[in-house]
């Protein structure tokens, strides 16, 4: 099933000129974000002298009102956002993964309680709980990436434990079972290595929907503060001064598209490989 | 029936258990709610007679069922920094949200219907591409920025449309307000309306490959007779549920929709009480929209059996 998924992934990719441009749209991302120092400005050097100059050869996305280079920023921005996307889906998917299958394989009471826990956490207004949560606790990058973790790994949860109910009933999983293998090696050997393509095309999915959260976070001026360069808190200063430089809006905001964007189509393709893998 | 009472004693739990949360929550932060009352010239004495008269000295787990007790009777404290009753300030605040939220998902629905059958209907065409394109835009766009392009384009550079507020100053005329909401409406309609797009689509193609479709074909009906006597109703069935399951995104959407265009509403309030730190109001909003969403889900539960004929005659 994984080698069918990895096949089916690569002519997918090959005929999609489109997920191979989002692919393409990450590495860069992620090298740039990797290797900002290395290409970047001093994305914290202030030159009052040019202060709000629109885009040029000098600076490629203008300076913002301290005169700091905006390309610098953007790159840096992209830093933080990919930092934050990468490491609360770690933590998402470890938890939901680890829910899913107890849930699913112990069944029962156990389940009962975890699917119902789970409901409630889907019930709560998950925007505003970040909010509260920020609130309380100190702004900062691991703040963020660990409320942003521990908020959104209810749907994975889900999807483990549908698959986990069925996994458990086939024949290899039996097998183990008769020959004494305990719960915990059965889950982790057995179990879910055979569900992998799904958990990374819900991890793909994750990835994108952190991006939006930590931005959305960082521009109600909570998540990720000033100095740190974060997309989210660019477009928050970039609110007030839409009239006199309208770029410094745009270049965050279509930073964010991109990268949603790209995970989330790549997330689709993955999807549609795992189709034709299990039929 | 019996399934209705299973769907029931689920949601009481649901709530029960979201009632912990947010009371773990309130306990967990910082500060001593006391202080919010203390004035410089109290004396310990006094500090320790009002710490017990608020009931903070009590166990931690009976404070959390005079809380809840409370609750149930409608009673959800009141605010730290103004002292108004919580409930009354976001009922105060509740129609504005409403407005919002059900204009943009009735648009939506209205939207996303014809336009998803389409698109289902012939797959990989060019005008399901140029959908498709939109709605991974729709998807992907953070709500806050595109709020903020439709406030350049609209209000800073055509001076067309008002970029906050529900009303302006001293005008209360339904036309005002209309102009006031078409922004924040259209944002969070090209939100919703990518989503909901994406479900029928996807129901639609699932529903052109059944057995009763190719039936019929064969008995000579044509594609638009089938697709809207036929698909259409087995399409939009599923959209009950996903309509009750995305309450809680829309939520959150709204609450940042009314963040960029300070629409007075609930979200904007919810962000107000946690700058605050009203706990009380927090927690009341907090409450209140979780009852919301798990009344949501629970209408849509029913609506399903009494939409989709095989559950209903199994009840």
């Amino acid at each position: 099933m994984n080698n069918n998924f990895g096949n089916k992934l690569r002519t997918n990719l090959r005929k999609n000129p489109l997920a191979l441009l989002g692919l393409a749209i990450i590495i860069v991302l992620s090298l740039a974000a990797i290797f900002a120092p290395v290409f970047t400005a001093d994305p914290n050097a202030l030159d009052v002298k040019s202060r709000l100059a629109g885009p040029s050869i000098n600076h490629f996305f203008g300076t913002d009102d301290m005169g700091r280079d905006y390309f610098s920023r953007c790159i840096y921005g992209g830093r933080t956002s990919l930092l934050v996307g990468f490491m609360a889906m770690f933590i998402s998917t470890f938890i939901g993964v680890v829910v899913g299958a107890i849930s699913g394989f112990a069944g029962g009471l156990t389940d009962s309680v975890l699917m119902r826990l789970v409901d409630a956490l889907m019930s709560l207004p998950t925007f505003l709980i970040m909010v509260v949560m920020n609130a309380y606790l100190e702004s900062g990058i691991k703040n963020v990436i660990m409320i942003i973790g521990f908020l959104t790994w209810m749907s994975i949860a889900r999807i483990v434990r549908g698959e986990t109910l069925s996994l458990k009933e086939r024949e290899f999983v039996i097998y183990s079972r008769i020959s004494g293998q305990s719960a915990f090696k059965i889950i982790f050997r057995h179990i879910i290595p055979n569900m992998l393509p799904i958990i990374i095309v819900s991890a793909t999915i994750n990835i994108a929907q952190a991006i939006l959260m930590e931005s959305a976070l960082s521009f109600f001026g909570l998540g990720i503060v000033p100095p740190t360069a974060s997309w989210g808190s660019m477009l928050n200063s970039a609110q007030n001064k839409l009239i006199t430089a309208p770029y410094l809006a745009i270049f965050p905001g279509i930073l964010i598209l991109l990268t949603v964007l790209s995970f989330n189509y790549l997330g689709e393709v993955l999807r549609d490989s795992l189709k034709g893998g299990r039929s | 029936m019996k399934h209705l009472k299973n769907k029931l004693i689920q949601s009481a739990l649901v709530l029960f258990l979201v009632s912990i949360l947010c009371f773990t929550l309130s306990k967990l932060a910082p500060g001593d709610p006391v202080l919010t009352y203390v004035q410089p010239n109290m004396s310990e004495s006094y500090i320790a007679t009002l710490r017990e008269r608020l009931g903070l000295t009590k166990p931690v787990y009976v404070q959390y069922f005079i809380w809840l007790g409370n609750i149930l009777r409608g009673n959800f404290g009141y605010s730290l920094v103004n002292t108004r009753p919580v409930l009354d300030q976001i009922l105060q605040r509740l129609p504005a949200t409403m407005i919002l939220m059900a204009s943009s998902l009735i648009i939506s629905v209205f939207i996303s219907i014809p336009i998803g059958l389409k698109c289902g209907e012939k797959p990989s065409s060019a005008f399901d591409k140029v959908i498709s394109a939109l709605s991974y835009i729709g998807i992907s766009i953070p709500t806050y920025w595109f709020g903020i392009i439709l406030i350049y384009i609209f209000s800073v550079n055509m001076g067309i449309l008002p970029s906050i507020g529900m009303h302006t100053d001293g005008s209360s005329s339904f036309v005002d307000l209309i102009r006031h909401l078409i922004l924040p409406c259209a944002v969070m309609t090209f939100v919703n309306t990518a989503q909901f797009t994406r479900y029928i689509r996807s129901s639609t193609i699932t529903q052109m490959s059944q057995d009763y479709v190719l039936v019929q074909k064969s008995f000579g009906y044509t594609r638009k007779e089938i697709l809207y006597k036929n698909v259409l109703k087995n399409a939009i069935l599923p959209m009950i549920t996903v309509l009750g399951m995305s309450l809680q995104s829309l939520i959150s959407g709204a609450m940042i929709c009314e963040q960029v265009f300070s629409w007075p509403g609930t979200g904007q309030l919810a962000v107000t009480a946690v700058t605050t730190f009203d706990y009380p109001l927090i927690m009341g909003i907090t409450m209140l929209t979780a009852i919301m969403i798990v009344a949501g889900n629970l209408l849509a539960d029913v609506l399903y059996m009494i939409a989709d004929p095989r559950i209903r005659s199994s009840l």
